[in-house]
């Protein structure tokens, strides 16, 4: 499976995230920060694991994301953005 | 009578706080969370930690602002009026603010306001708009000061005042970086990273040297500085007497995100200028002074007055980042200090260290101090000098602690 981490205690709020993958990313009203939809908080990390095609969407997330908290990963454990 | 000048420095960690305390600061200003101009920062203070700094602070009678200026969108709002909520509960002095929300609120629950310069404050009428809201305004860092002054004259000639029935006050960025756009306005982090400099997440991208193509022709343009849109820094050392004429009360230091001898050595040298106007003592042999002293720690080169002193454009900065004189060069951390003894006991973990030298010491609690090394101890044996590797022993100027690290501060080798 592929992956998305999502290292949440350092979002700035900005929106982007939901703007390219709305399926996946929503802001919380309660603290201004981003949620990572159905993800799993591992320790201070949010995940997800997604299926390739999933991916697309999600890379330009990470590529737009000011402060690079969002990580994708392939189905062979490589980080493939943000690069 | 005379005049208050309040000294206002940048605190952008628990050392950086000390460090502006033991200068001689009258107030800090700090971000917490993600809705301030350093959210990229990784050593914001966390609302939690407002009690002790409100306690810290006011134990020393110095005020504390807490800055909550980026633009806010409908998600934030939650997180804004908590921020809010909990200074005021925690006797925070006053938020510095520029979206309107964020006044709004702050206003409705009689938490004292300061007008951000992100708000960009250019004329009376403004003024008159924000002092239902706000006792101190910081005016934009594009005015002059002959602007500034007419202001000024309009608050008195209006009787311009503030919610607390006082005039309304003016603070003026005395010192640090200023920005290539209009101070709230710029777009270009934004359009080259996704990187807001109205969220507090600015790239900096402005910083760096450009070249100029025609595109048609292959030709580049000769430029005599590639630094085309990095300003120097601003310096008004030198004209402290002329900004305090104006009407200025607060002078506000720059660098939330500099190190914490940054802010000693920023704070001690505008403390001692206001201090020396005010006396009386405000002399040409004393601003060269504290130019070489400033010129000791973080700077791109200076802009002496800024915008302030006119229409003089063109001050770039020529190079990337930090021009000052001196550096710090990690040496190691500190192991124990004998409290009798007044002696600090360090690691060398690299370099050397010469008596003679000057040191820095620094840390959450610390701060920052600098002296000189006048003896040395090798494994509690009188040395000249030490290395890598060797347990040292040097008598202080005052307390070091465990989590503290030492630096050699020596001039800088500036590379050609």
């Amino acid at each position: 499976m592929s992956k998305i981490l999502h290292f949440r205690n350092n979002c700035i709020g900005c929106g982007s995230c939901t703007l390219h993958a709305p399926g996946y990313w929503e802001m919380d009203e309660k603290d201004g920060k981003a949620n990572l939809k159905r993800g799993k908080l591992c320790g201070k990390v949010d995940q997800l694991d997604v299926y390739e095609g999933e991916i697309e969407q999600n890379v330009r997330a990470a590529e737009d994301c000011p402060v690079s908290i969002i990580h994708v990963y392939d189905d062979n454990g490589k980080k493939i953005s943000p690069k | 009578m005379k005049k208050r000048i309040e000294i206002m420095s940048p605190a952008g960690s628990q050392a950086a706080m000390q460090a502006a305390l033991d200068a001689g600061a009258n107030a800090i200003y700090f971000g917490i969370e993600q809705l301030n101009m350093r959210a990229r920062a990784a050593n914001n203070f966390t609302l939690e930690d407002l009690p002790r700094i409100a306690e810290l602070c006011g134990s020393k009678n110095v005020r504390t602002y807490l800055t909550l200026n980026t633009i806010l969108y409908d998600h934030d709002i939650t997180l804004m009026k908590k921020i809010c909520d909990a200074a005021k509960e925690a006797g925070i002095t006053a938020i510095i603010a520029s979206d309107i929300a964020a006044i709004s609120y702050a206003h409705s629950i009689g938490l004292e306001i300061h007008i951000s310069t992100q708000t960009n404050v250019t004329n009376i009428e403004a003024v008159k708009f924000f002092a239902a809201y706000a006792d101190v305004i910081v005016l934009a860092r594009e005015l002059t000061l002959q602007q500034v002054t007419k202001i000024h004259e309009d608050i008195i000639r209006d009787d311009v005042k503030g919610p607390s029935g006082e005039l309304v006050q003016i603070e003026l960025f005395a010192h640090g970086a200023l920005c290539v756009a209009i101070s709230g306005k710029c777009f270009m982090s934004l359009a080259t990273h996704n990187a807001s400099a109205n969220r507090g997440a600015c790239a900096q991208n402005c910083r760096r040297s450009y070249r100029v193509i025609d595109e048609d022709t292959g030709v580049e343009l000769v430029l005599d500085n590639k630094y085309v849109m990095s300003p120097k820094d601003l310096c008004t050392i030198g004209i402290v007497d002329k900004v305090i004429d104006a009407g200025v009360t607060v002078f506000k230091l720059e660098g939330r995100g500099r190190s914490p001898d940054y802010v000693s050595t920023v704070t001690k040298c505008y403390r001692e200028a206001a201090d020396a106007y005010l006396e009386g003592t405000y002399t040409e042999e004393k601003i060269t002074a504290w130019v070489a002293e400033l010129e000791t720690v973080y700077n791109r080169g200076f802009w002496h007055g800024g915008y302030y002193l006119g229409k003089k454009m063109g001050e770039w900065s020529g190079s990337y980042g930090n021009q000052s004189t001196k550096e710090n060069i990690f040496l190691g951390p500190v192991k124990s200090f004998f409290v009798q003894a007044n002696v600090g006991e360090f690691q060398m973990e690299t370099g050397e260290l010469s008596v003679g030298e000057e040191i820095l010491v620094t840390g959450p609690t610390t701060g920052a101090f600098k002296m000189v090394v006048e003896e040395l101890r090798v494994d509690g044996e009188p040395a000249k000098k030490a290395v890598k590797g060797d347990l040292i022993t040097i008598k202080t100027n005052s307390r070091v602690r465990k989590s503290d690290k030492l630096f050699v501060v020596r001039d800088r080798v500036k590379v050609q």
